[in-house]
């Protein structure tokens, strides 16, 4: 297995290499239907919130493993599973073809990979030997062709614009003891984290969440701005909750996001605000992705562990072998 | 007092319990004119955010399961690229002054969308009147988030109206099972046991994407009502990522506790993987309470668990000051 700063390191490379990937697919649709759970999944919430404001035919997230009625033959359905044996991911990719929608398996091998060989899916193969979660620079890539090929839109050229400048923001972030991701690292832990976004940038503060969860092994959470009210704000601002640690995510001019600082403020709200100020909303998008990656991995090296396994999805993976 | 500060209402449980149980009759007003079905081939959207859009996540899970047609539910001000002119927005904001749905409204009628607002009044309201646009009117005097039954009503009129589901006749339909629910003996004991369980606790309500909304509502009540830290979040994709915090000792949050919303329409492999996830958190030391909502038809199983909801963070709000 690949070290985790290693993949890390090379997120930025991962995704330019997928740039140059381009996919074409015959048939019209009506909607798009993005199937994938955990760190597969993370890569169609970008993708879903990178196309959200130009695509031309709906974009669904699903993490079930049931599809909705609605998906038919006019429904684009992209099953993603880096180990190809996520439970939930191969049900949905059966469903989606019983249904008779046009499927599309990404994956680097597993059933789903002997399924789709066998009903004559198209198949877009994953590198090995990657952390599923940290796959995401050829998930984002690979998904983003797919649904560029079927939906209108356009992004390739907006991330690839950035890809220098990830570059040197990565640089910037990484350094150890000194650089921001380290200085963050330190004073989240031993506190439960909240990130709190806009919509812009709401698929990246599930990512920081999870990257929490798995690396640093810690709960966390997320809220959209909307969510975050008057009433949470009392919450937030009482003694007994001084262990919840909230950090501000924040892309793009947002009102929502600047009142609710305002009113922190106002009640002696601690947090912590971190602006995005690329030049577009992709790379604010991915900016942000990277800090919370490197972030969540110092949180581990803090705490003395190993960013890598993870003994309670482990463990529960050896159980649900027995039971099914 | 109570119009156009939704967020900062505070009530009584007593009143709290009042609005709960006429959730059915709040249907039942809204429902009681014939709807004229029309035939739509374009895209349907819905638009809302805060107490307002639980009536639109419940529509998006029961439209997930009836419609031929994908209607999401945005909570959110942007709007989708997909959705243009002559197009049926529908945007839920009870005060009708939510900056993000005010935001939403200019954008889809700069766009030619044909704009259904269900509010009681403030600037969407005026603007829907002045652009000749559709108002449904939800009462003034009512706490935002007690106008649930009034929007899921006027919400599955429009739905029916433009002839996707027949959503209204369903929902018509299922009030009197909401209401033997209502009057069952075991449902007082149950609110009292999950409201003990869960004072003192943060607690974070999880569950299968058919009752999200449930637990959306749930951690609404818990801030609003009983002004106590909450979550909420969905399975399984929690195994995927969340297990493995809430599986390590973390110190710094042993108040966490989670409770898990269950119900029929767990296929076997959804059922298998739920028990074990239990199983395994409780190998991590940490408990899961399982709250089950044994309802067949999910606008009903919605609704009660709603109902359930607002009942128990009445009951914790009298604990917690008693």
């Amino acid at each position: 297995m690949i070290p985790t700063s290693e993949q890390l390191y090379h997120f930025v490379d991962d995704l330019e290499k997928t740039l140059s990937f381009s996919f074409e697919i015959e048939g019209e649709f009506d909607d798009i239907l993005l199937c994938g759970m955990g760190g597969s999944a993370i890569s169609s919430d970008i993708v879903s919130d990178l196309c959200f404001e130009h695509s031309r035919i709906p974009i669904r997230v699903s993490k079930y493993s049931e599809i909705p009625r609605w998906a038919g033959s006019r429904t684009l359905v992209i099953c993603s599973t880096y180990s190809g044996n996520t439970q939930e991911s191969v049900a949905a990719y059966e469903g989606a073809v019983a249904a008779g929608c046009k499927v599309i398996a990404i994956t680097a091998g597993g059933l789903l990979m002997d399924l789709a060989e066998r009903d004559g899916t198209c198949i877009i193969p994953m590198p090995a030997d990657m952390h599923p979660r940290h796959s995401i620079g050829y998930m984002i890539g690979y998904t983003l062709a797919v649904v560029q090929a079927v939906s209108g839109c356009d992004i390739t050229d907006s991330i690839r614009e950035c890809i220098q400048s990830l570059r040197e923001y990565r640089d910037e972030i990484m350094p150890k003891k000194t650089g921001k991701a380290w200085r963050m690292a330190e004073s989240l832990v031993g506190r439960v984290p909240l990130m709190l976004s806009d919509m812009s940038l709401r698929s990246v503060a599930f990512r920081w969440k999870t990257q929490f969860n798995e690396n640093a092994k810690y709960i966390a959470f997320t809220n959209q701005s909307h969510e975050f009210n008057s009433c949470a704000l009392d919450v937030w601002s009482a003694d007994e909750c001084s262990n919840g640690y909230l950090v501000v995510l924040s892309g793009s001019d947002s009102p929502e996001l600047e009142d609710v600082m305002a009113r922190m403020d106002e009640r002696g709200c601690q947090y912590h605000v971190e602006r995005f100020d690329g030049r577009s909303v992709v790379e604010n998008k991915f900016m942000a992705l990277i800090l919370g990656d490197y972030i969540s991995m110092y949180m581990a090296e803090i705490q003395g562990i190993d960013s890598g396994p993870v003994p309670p999805i482990s463990r529960l993976k050896e159980l649900l072998k027995e039971r099914l | 007092m109570l119009m156009g500060v939704d967020e900062e209402v505070v009530f009584s449980p007593q009143s709290m319990r009042v609005y709960a149980v006429s959730i059915p009759d709040d249907i039942e007003r809204v429902l009681s004119e014939p709807v004229v079905c029309n035939t739509f081939d374009g895209h349907v959207c819905m638009f809302g955010v805060g107490n307002s859009s639980i009536a639109g996540d419940i529509m998006q899970q029961y439209l997930d399961e009836s419609s031929d047609s994908y209607i999401p539910m945005v909570s959110g001000d942007l709007v989708p690229g997909w959705m243009g002119e002559g197009d049926h927005a529908i945007i839920l904001s009870y005060s009708g002054d939510s900056a993000e749905m005010v935001r939403c409204y200019r954008s889809l009628r700069e766009r030619g969308c044909i704009i259904h607002c269900i509010t009681s009044g403030g600037e969407l309201s005026a603007m829907c009147i002045e652009d000749g646009q559709h108002l449904y009117k939800v009462p003034g005097d009512i706490p935002s988030r007690c106008s649930l039954g009034y929007m899921l009503a006027h919400l599955s009129v429009i739905i029916q109206s433009l002839g996707i589901v027949d959503a209204c006749d369903q929902l018509r339909d299922r009030v009197e099972e909401v209401r033997s629910y209502l009057g069952s003996p075991s449902l007082s004991d149950s609110v009292e046991s999950i409201a003990c369980s869960m004072v003192g606790t943060i607690p974070a309500v999880y569950a299968t994407p058919d009752m999200l909304p449930i637990a959306k509502r749930w951690r609404q009540g818990l801030y609003q009502m009983c002004g106590m830290l909450s979550f909420y979040g969905d399975l399984p994709e929690f195994d995927h990522n969340e297990i493995v915090g809430w599986g390590y000792p973390n110190a710094h949050s042993p108040r966490l506790t989670m409770f898990a919303l269950r119900g029929p329409r767990e296929s076997e492999l959804i059922n298998i993987i739920v028990d074990t996830m239990a199983d395994t958190l409780v190998e991590f030391g940490r408990d899961v309470h399982t709250i089950r909502l044994e309802m067949e038809d999910t606008l009903v199983r919605n609704i009660c668990g709603c109902i359930l909801g607002d009942l128990v963070t009445a009951r914790i709000k009298e604990l917690m000051s008693s």
